[in-house]
């Protein structure tokens, strides 16, 4: 099962189907390629200070003023700098936060199939229980206990989605193994960290960077609605669900405040998560 | 005569099974009371219907799971003795073959990593050094050295059997464990990776176990013979004289069921009947649901493993069954 | 059954004690109450009184059963911000929530899962590609966004309903629908991909074989079996209908515990958010509970376990 999709001519095999990919994935990856160059050099590309104000040019609509590209929003400030920067901030939180959650979730299932017993009763307790819980409440009442802190923010975004990455590392464990490689590997003395690292973890890297592509939307959605409700990303740092906060109050007068973020956002979002479906039809049937 | 290479006494493993929710487990003993010697040099075949235990013998041997009861000595050192160094001269001094020669390799690793890994992991050799002998031993098992950079997915069942073979005798074993090593192949590449181990046991200092339930395989390669039903061994001899005389009903009946290869005697109805079901043997002789002989005593009094004529088997009535000449034509 | 319920109501008392002890803790270790309600600037004589009016001066396992005991009788304490009983807030607002989130789910539930097993039975069909993309772009979109757009069109554009606020039914309207689209896409994709799964299984092709009618081998072969995970998923969803009240009723100013929530977040409200949060966990153990029994009362296997 595992041997096919997990081929050493793989590479070769999607290299030369880059071009047979279908057209709407083609469109989601170089948006997504679009979107990570932004985040990279949003810096270098913004046209303006995302903050500076002009209290002349505010509510400027996209197109109309030839400075101000996309328009400027109710102080005046370059509505495309802040853009390029909100998505830079959105796209770091989510990144860092997937990142974090992809690393304490798969080592906890690691640990949890390792060590078996209450090791595993534990972990995975705790993960039912992180799972049937609203993550959006808890959030919310940590930031409330602890106040709102980037550092914090990021972490919670980190521990969002933990649970999804230990349930499928400790089953691909188990599976592993179960399957002869790995206690192939043992019989003849390989350390189980070796095992681990060495064996297994190549044999199913393929279903947790699926896992993590599915995962990467809910972050950004998460994100972006914590700092819709202001508990998030705080001013003088901007993200895209907090452009779309500050917009909404102008929405009857300035609907590209609320527009031109959210339709970031959902391109992004959708983009991702279609890739990640796409990868996970043609990779792996285990996540189905 | 020395200390024998490896030693059971008394060893077994009982399975809880959970049938509900807070139901109390049910005991499955995959293994009792099993006592076992294995000289140096000696193959001792295991054979028995699928879910006799076999598998888990094998897995208790090597100390990939713990007993529930009873103690393994290898090279007169108890598995509960040894040290985490210990178990690391353990892991050098014994190996397993697996059925599955497909899931038992890292579809991820080149054949040349995969078998220089013990070398390299125990600090035996330099990388250089290991991928050199890894080759050698390659060679012994009968593939190019060309090998070493392919894949596990770019060979055929037969070629990576003999991959798993060469990773198992890399480190220069005394015991190897072969779990349905050949049950998985093709009867022409079964007979060539049989003849392969005919060869490496001629030149090495080297033991087996070999697990199957393939009756026709094992004789070829194994100078004694264990038969095991539901956890326990019911006859044990040299392989020789059980093939020719088997004393107990249900090594009979095995070897009935051969298929033969003279068409006149192909169809004969093995005596097996019902169904394998631990459940039902408290007291007695766990073969009594099945076989056409019990009497009366197999129902109130376990047999226990006893000498007769040189071999040694669990059965009331051992001395009663003749030697029979269609089962020693049809398996001869 | 009857034991099989009552231990998991055991459970569910356990998981909310534990909840209750645990926000209080944590609420306790980040900081000193009196400072908070009274500001940092009060006499030491007022902090001391305050102290002894609330027990802070006790030990905490005391100031626990103290809490305790207030909490049952329907004692939160006061809002911090303006001073209102947590506990009127409370109830003002739960019947606010239950109002929005139940018609939602129930809409949701009425469109997705007839939506779904259509997708399922005419697969490829336009009926299915709609289900499937409505559903890919419910993961994509956030909900709030979704609300936003809503006002945009029935309130800014053909302003045909308010936007937000919440004193008539007419305000109710949007976000009932923002909620009900929102989970209906989710309801229909699963309910898709649920009874496609069944429909594939031997049984199904036998009763097929059979010569059973269509319309039977849905009602009476599929639908049963497929019941189990729908329930099942409903409970979760109905879990994450909660988180979304927050953004849903934030969006729309409607006064139900998730806006307050967020509002008592927003503003430090300490007490109010204490209370919510146990409110929330009565809400997440009530729909788990449910979701158990009713497995039980659909998996056979457990049912005839007398
Ligand atoms: N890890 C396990 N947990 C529970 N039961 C097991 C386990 N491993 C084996 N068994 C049971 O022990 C019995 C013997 O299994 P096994 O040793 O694999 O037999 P064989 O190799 O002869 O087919 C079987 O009934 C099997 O179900
Ligand atoms: S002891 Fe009795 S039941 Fe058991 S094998 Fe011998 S004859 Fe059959
Ligand atoms: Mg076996």
């Amino acid at each position: 099962m595992m041997a096919q999709s997990a081929s050493p001519t793989r590479s070769k095999r999607s290299f030369t189907s880059i071009f047979r990919l279908p057209v709407g994935i083609l469109l989601c990856a170089t948006w997504i390629a679009v979107i990570l160059i932004v985040a990279i050099f949003a810096h270098w590309l913004a046209p303006f200070d995302y903050t500076q104000q002009a209290p002349l040019t505010r509510f400027a609509p996209p197109l109309k003023l030839s400075n101000h590209l996309l328009g400027t929003d109710f102080l005046g400030r370059d509505l495309l700098s802040n853009l390029l920067a909100a998505t830079q901030t959105t796209l770091m939180v989510a990144l860092i936060g997937g990142t974090i959650s992809a690393i304490v979730g798969t080592s906890l299932g690691f640990l949890s199939a390792h060590f078996g017993g209450w090791v595993d009763n534990l972990v995975m307790g705790i993960a039912d229980a992180m799972a049937s819980v609203p993550f959006m409440i808890i959030a919310l009442g940590v930031l409330a206990v602890f106040g709102s802190s980037p550092l914090l923010f990021v972490l919670l975004m980190g521990v969002f989605n933990w649970w999804r990455y230990a349930r499928l590392a400790r089953g691909l464990v188990l599976g592993a193994n179960a399957d002869g490689y790995a206690e192939a590997a043992r019989i003849v003395g390989v350390p189980s960290l070796r095992i681990y690292l060495r064996h297994i973890l190549p044999n199913i890297a393929g279903p947790l960077v699926v896992q993590f592509t599915l995962n990467f939307p809910e972050i950004v959605l998460m994100e972006s609605g914590l700092s819709f409700l202001g508990v998030g990303i705080k001013p003088p740092a901007i993200s895209l669900g907090l452009m779309i906060s500050y917009g909404t109050s102008y929405f009857a007068i300035a609907w590209w405040l609320v527009a031109l973020p959210g339709l970031v956002l959902v391109l992004t979002t959708l983009s991702i998560s279609l890739l990640g479906d796409y990868l996970r039809d043609r990779l792996d049937a285990r996540l189905r | 005569m020395s200390a024998p290479l490896l030693e059971t006494r008394n060893l077994t493993k009982a399975f809880g099974q959970k049938t509900g929710w807070l139901a109390k487990p049910k005991i499955l003993c995959a293994s009792s009371s099993i006592d076992l010697q294995l000289n140096a040099r000696e193959r001792l075949g295991i054979v028995g219907e699928s879910g006799s235990g076999k598998s888990t013998l094998g897995r208790l041997i090597l100390g990939l799971t713990p007993p529930t009861e009873g103690e393994i000595f290898f090279e007169g050192v108890n598995h509960k003795a040894r040290s985490l160094q210990g178990w690391k001269q353990f892991r050098v001094r014994t190996s397993l073959v697996q059925q599955n020669p497909l899931s038992a390799l890292n579809p991820q690793m080149t054949i040349g990593e995969q078998i220089s890994e013990g070398l390299l992991v125990h600090h035996f050799a330099s990388r250089a050094a290991s991928y050199e002998r890894a080759a050698a031993m390659l060679d012994q098992v009968g593939l190019s050295s060309a090998m070493m950079s392919r894949y596990p997915h770019q060979m055929s069942g037969g070629q990576r059997q003999r991959v798993v073979i060469a990773r198992a005798l890399i480190l220069d074993p005394k015991l190897v464990v072969f779990d349905e090593a050949v049950s998985a192949l093709d009867v022409s590449v079964q007979a060539q990776v049989v003849a392969l181990l005919r060869d490496l046991w001629q030149q090495r200092d080297l033991a087996y176990v070999f697990i199957t339930h393939d009756l026709r395989v094992v004789r070829h390669v194994v100078d004694r013979i264990a038969v095991m039903y539901l956890g326990r061994v019911v006859e044990t001899g040299d392989i020789k004289s059980v093939y020719e005389w088997p004393r107990h009903p249900y090594t009979r009946a095995l070897l009935a069921s051969v298929p033969s290869m003279d068409p006149t005697i192909r169809n004969i109805q093995p005596p097996i009947n019902g169904e394998l079901d631990p459940g039902k043997i408290a007291g007695g002789c766990p073969f009594r649901p099945r076989c056409p002989f019990a009497i009366e005593r197999c129902g109130t009094e376990a047999p226990l493993l006893r000498d007769v004529a040189g071999q040694r088997v669990a059965c009331h009535r051992a001395e009663e069954f003749p030697r029979s000449v269609q089962m020693g034509k049809e398996v001869a | 059954m009857t034991g099989f319920i009552l231990s998991k109501a055991v459970r569910a008392f356990a998981v909310l004690f534990s909840t209750a002890l645990f926000v209080f803790v944590v609420l306790r270790f980040s900081g000193d109450p009196a400072e908070r309600m009274l500001g940092e600037f009060a006499t030491p004589e007022a902090q001391a009184a305050f102290r002894t009016l609330w027990g802070l001066d006790k030990s905490i396992p005391e100031q626990f059963l103290i809490y305790l005991q207030h909490a049952i009788q329907g004692d939160f304490g006061k809002s911090f911000a303006d001073g209102r009983d947590v506990f009127d807030i409370i109830t003002q607002s739960i019947p606010k929530t239950l109002t929005v989130s139940v018609s939602a789910f129930i809409i949701a539930i009425l469109l997705g899962i007839p939506a779904g097993i259509v997708a399922a039975i005419r697969r490829d069909s336009a009926i299915d590609r709609l289900v499937m993309a409505t559903a890919v772009l419910g993961h994509s979109i956030p909900m709030f966004l979704v609300g936003l757009i809503f006002i945009f069109i029935f309130a800014v554009w053909l302003r045909v309903l308010p936007s937000s606020g919440s004193s008539t039914w007419r305000h109710a309207i949007l976000p009932i629908a923002t909620f009900a689209l929102y989970n209906a896409a989710s309801i229909s994709r699963f309910a898709r991909a649920t009874l496609i799964e069944v429909l594939e299984q031997p049984y199904i092709a036998a009763a097929r074989g059979d010569g059973i009618p269509p319309s039977e081998i849905i009602l009476r072969h599929a639908l049963p079996n497929a019941a189990i995970p729908l329930v099942t998923m409903l409970g979760i969803l109905a879990t994450s209908l909660l988180g979304g009240t927050v953004l849903v009723e934030t969006v729309f100013a409607w006064t139900g515990i998730g806006a307050q929530f967020v509002r008592a977040v927003g503003q430090g409200d300490l007490n109010v958010v204490q209370a919510m949060i146990l409110v929330f966990t009565v809400f997440v153990v009530m729909i788990n509970l449910t979701v158990e029994i009713l497995y039980a009362f659909l998996n056979p296997k457990i049912r005839s376990q007398q």
